[in-house]
């Protein structure tokens, strides 16, 4: 009874540090799995970056969907789209001053529920082998950042949307940087879907 | 600093051309008028050699390639040593630029690069003045390649070698067809690439016999071994829909090029059934009927491409095969089964096919359709609960609007809660709407709408496209009352332009709407014209960087949409330093290239000089002029 109870904490004990083995058919052995996602937004140039009376805000979503549902969903994924793609992980919005440096990063922690953390278990080994792209899981993240520049006298929208696959960042953990210059044009870089093969076009084996 | 040798060179070029004109026989004494033509000519070529010695010390390559290279081309008559010397120095120094794809965006189609763009230049030059060095590049470029780039569009052309001949029979298409096709039977060595389709098309235009000998070489290419069926989709789209190409992505998925100037002619194949019949069969034989392995990611990907080819010529073979559409089809279906069967038959495709009971009962009228379009989109906007989302969905709204109902758009925009978002988006769709009246030559609705811009970038660019509209002779029609009066409004609209724009707002956008006036004053009054030019090259100087080459208007799109400027008519005018003077040279060269002189960048400052001899020597150097300039040299 003793063993049995020690071996039952020891399972918990793991879980509990989010470290999940898995193993199935065509399933990742040992596979971990983070419990939750980090986005990181940087706003690393800015006329008025450093100026009392900048600041920023984002509002945004995480999502997620298999691979597999891509080409339905395809139309929600475009930027001009106004609707949603996949099953919504978290929706919030933060905003901080951007006269110091700790300000000119935003850290957006989402926590993954039992559902996302399931799905995310059952990543396939071979995402390509029929039907597994059913399990192959896609983070989706939808964003509008407001940054209101001190020098410039005027608030920027910046619409940022991205779809990023689990396969390829295993530790759910992703950046986004922005830049914006005098002219008031910006450029965003940010992670980007490393798998070349996932097409949100309907795709054959 | 570029003074005192400017004016040296004056002195040097005077003393030398009074003296060589000086033996010339009294009875064929010249015009002052074309002294100084013969004169300026001299300099324009003084200034062409003096750029292209300094070129090759400059950091930035693609300048100096184009330098050298223009350089070569103007110069090849009178030292063709020199001229070959700057042309191999062009080519060397074409391999430092970058060979990335000029459009990140659209890398997955093309990724042609600005070095493929400048070899084409040298490579043109080579072959218009020294074959036998365009064959040695040429050959160089073979054995750098094969295809050394990592990524490849689904659009790009075979080889580095192929894309370079036809990019050069592309660029030649109009004034010599000959050439574009002897080129595009070169290039046939390495298959059959993309832009062949456009040399096709194009050559039919102007040539009939020569396309079809085109065609018919190409189709003999296509029998020579087992081809590739993006091969066969580019015949396939000049026989059957010019202005199209298909092709199939690294997944699979289908994806298409539009030629917007090609896609309204007539399909090829109606008037050559045969060669229709002569296609379909070898793509029967070539392509459908050889084994197709499954077991491998190259093997699927290829039944993907084929099944893609049968999607456009399967209903053609009834047509112009008759006998072998059953067997073709079959095989299709065969294929597409074999494809399906490793695959879980995928639902159908709600998001675009939702059933519709009132289109099931009612046909929409396009204009139906489009209102109950932007009413759902603006609905689904008033229900998106958070404002950040909300204001960009709104934008979206009204961004999807067509141009000319503004109003509407308008509306919708002002529903935007954040104030700097909102005037961006009304400006904008005025700015738009305006362009789109001027494009459509409504004159009178475009400037009722330009004074509501609130956006002094946009208002001035539909002021220069107003004012040039004008002078347009179309308009005209009313005699010399008219064109007087169209002057003084266009006039008018350009001076409007002093007032608004202010030199401290420094911006590449501004620098171009400089030269856009610039350009369109010039056809008014030079002497104002020649100040803009100099408020353009003083603007220039406080930028970082700017391209004196890139015609394209200046970026006035909404930011938060990053398509919103390629929905705007374009205004008729280049923004560039070419386009600013080109009305000028003739009379005010002097005066344009001591202006040019003034640029602070030295690479800008020798690509504005040599731009301006240039165009002056393209519209003013004749044989009568007999340069005997060793001495300049």
């Amino acid at each position: 009874m003793k063993r049995w109870l020690f071996t039952i904490s020891f399972l918990l004990c793991l879980m509990s540090r989010g470290s999940v083995p898995v193993a199935g058919t065509n399933s990742r052995p040992l596979q971990k799995v983070p419990r939750y996602g980090v986005v990181t937004v940087r706003l690393m140039k800015a006329p008025g970056l450093n100026l009392p009376g900048s600041k920023w805000e984002i509002a945004y979503e995480l999502r997620m969907l298999p691979e597999s549902r891509l080409f339905q969903e395809r139309a929600k994924l475009n930027d001009n789209s106004s609707e949603r793609a996949g099953d919504l992980i978290k929706k919030a919005t933060l905003a901080k001053p951007l006269a110091s440096a700790s300000g000119q990063t935003l850290t957006l922690e989402i926590p993954f529920d039992a559902l996302t953390l399931e799905k995310l278990k059952h990543q396939p080994a071979d995402r390509l082998a029929p039907g597994q792209d059913a399990k192959s899981q896609i983070f989706v993240f939808y964003s509008v950042i407001n940054v209101h520049d001190a020098k410039l006298k005027k608030t920027l929208t910046i619409p940022v949307a991205r779809i990023w696959d689990f396969a390829n960042f295993p530790g759910a953990r992703f950046e986004i940087n922005i830049e914006i210059g005098n002219d008031e044009t910006f450029n965003v870089k940010s992670s980007s879907l490393k798998s070349r093969d996932i097409t949100t076009q309907r795709r054959t084996p | 600093m570029r003074s005192p040798r400017m004016a040296a060179a004056f002195l040097l070029l005077h003393c030398f051309v009074g003296l060589s004109f000086s033996q010339v026989p009294a009875q064929s004494a010249t015009t002052a008028k074309e002294l100084t033509r013969q004169r300026l000519v001299l300099y324009a070529l003084s200034t062409i050699r003096q750029v292209a010695a300094e070129a090759p010390l400059w950091n930035d390559k693609e300048a100096a390639v184009s330098v050298l290279a223009d350089a070569a081309d103007l110069c090849w008559g009178d030292d063709p040593n020199q001229s070959g010397k700057w042309l191999r120095r062009a080519w060397e120094m074409a391999n430092q630029v970058s060979s990335a794809p000029s459009d990140e965006k659209l890398k997955a189609f093309f990724t042609s690069s600005s070095q493929d763009h400048l070899r084409t230049t040298v490579l043109r030059i080579a072959r218009q003045h020294d074959p036998k060095l365009a064959d040695e590049f040429m050959k160089q470029l073979s054995e750098r390649d094969p295809r050394d780039r990592k990524e490849r569009g689904a659009f790009d052309d075979r080889t580095a070698r192929s894309e370079q001949l036809l990019s050069m029979a592309q660029q030649v298409l109009e004034s010599n067809p000959e050439e574009a096709f002897s080129l595009a039977v070169d290039s046939l060595g390495d298959g059959l690439s993309y832009k062949l389709q456009n040399i096709l098309t194009g050559l039919r235009s102007k040539n009939v016999p020569l396309a079809n000998r085109l065609f018919d070489l190409a189709l003999t290419r296509f029998n020579s071994g087992l081809p590739d069926p993006s091969e066969a989709q580019i015949l396939a789209g000049y026989l059957f829909q010019p202005g199209f190409t298909f092709s199939a992505g690294a997944a699979g998925q289908g994806m298409l090029v539009v030629n917007p100037a090609q896609q309204s002619l007539a399909a090829v194949a109606s008037t050559e059934p045969q060669r229709a019949r002569s296609y379909l069969t070898a793509v029967y034989q070539r392509v459908l009927t050889p084994p197709v392995s499954l077991s491998s990611p190259e093997g699927k990907e290829r039944a993907q491409q084929i099944l893609s080819l049968g999607n456009l010529v399967a209903r053609q073979y009834a047509v112009f095969a008759p006998e072998l559409a059953p067997s073709a089809g079959g095989f299709l279906s065969q294929l597409g089964r074999q494809l399906m069967t490793d695959r879980e038959a995928e639902p159908a495709d709600t998001s675009t096919r939702a059933p519709d009971s009132a289109e099931s009962t009612k046909r929409l009228t396009k204009q139906e359709l489009y209102e109950k379009r932007i009413a759902e989109l603006e609905d689904r906007a008033d229900k998106e609960s958070n404002t950040s989302f909300r204001n960009v969905a709104y934008l979206r709204v009204a961004l999807t609007t067509n141009p000319d109902d503004y109003e509407r758009a308008k509306r919708i925009a002002q529903k935007i809660d954040d104030l700097d978002l909102r005037r961006d988006a009304i400006s904008f769709v005025l700015y738009r709407a305006a362009l789109f009246f001027v494009s459509k030559r409504d004159i009178g609705k475009a400037v009722d709408l330009v004074s509501t811009i609130a956006e002094p970038s946009r208002q001035a660019v539909v002021k220069i496209a107003i004012a040039q509209r004008l002078l347009a002779s179309e308009l005209a029609k009313g005699g010399p009352g008219e064109v007087t009066l169209n002057q003084q409004r266009a006039l008018d609209l350009l001076n409007d332009l002093d007032r608004e724009i202010r030199q401290d707002d420094a911006s590449s956008n501004t620098a171009k709407i400089l030269l856009g006036r610039t350009a369109v004053l010039a056809k008014l009054d030079s002497d104002r014209a020649l100040k803009s030019l100099e408020q353009a090259v003083q603007m220039i100087n406080k930028l970082d960087r700017f391209d004196l080459l890139n015609g394209t208007p200046p970026k006035l799109g909404v930011g938060a949409v990053s398509t919103s400027a390629a929905t705007v008519a374009a205004p008729g005018i280049g923004f560039d330093f070419r386009s600013a003077i080109d009305p000028l040279i003739n009379t005010d060269f002097e005066q344009v290239s001591a202006i040019a002189e003034r640029l602070t960048a030295k690479e800008q400052n020798g690509l504005a000089r040599v731009e301006a001899a240039k165009l002056y020597l393209t519209k003013n150097r004749s044989a009568t002029v007999k340069e005997s300039t060793a001495g300049v040299r």
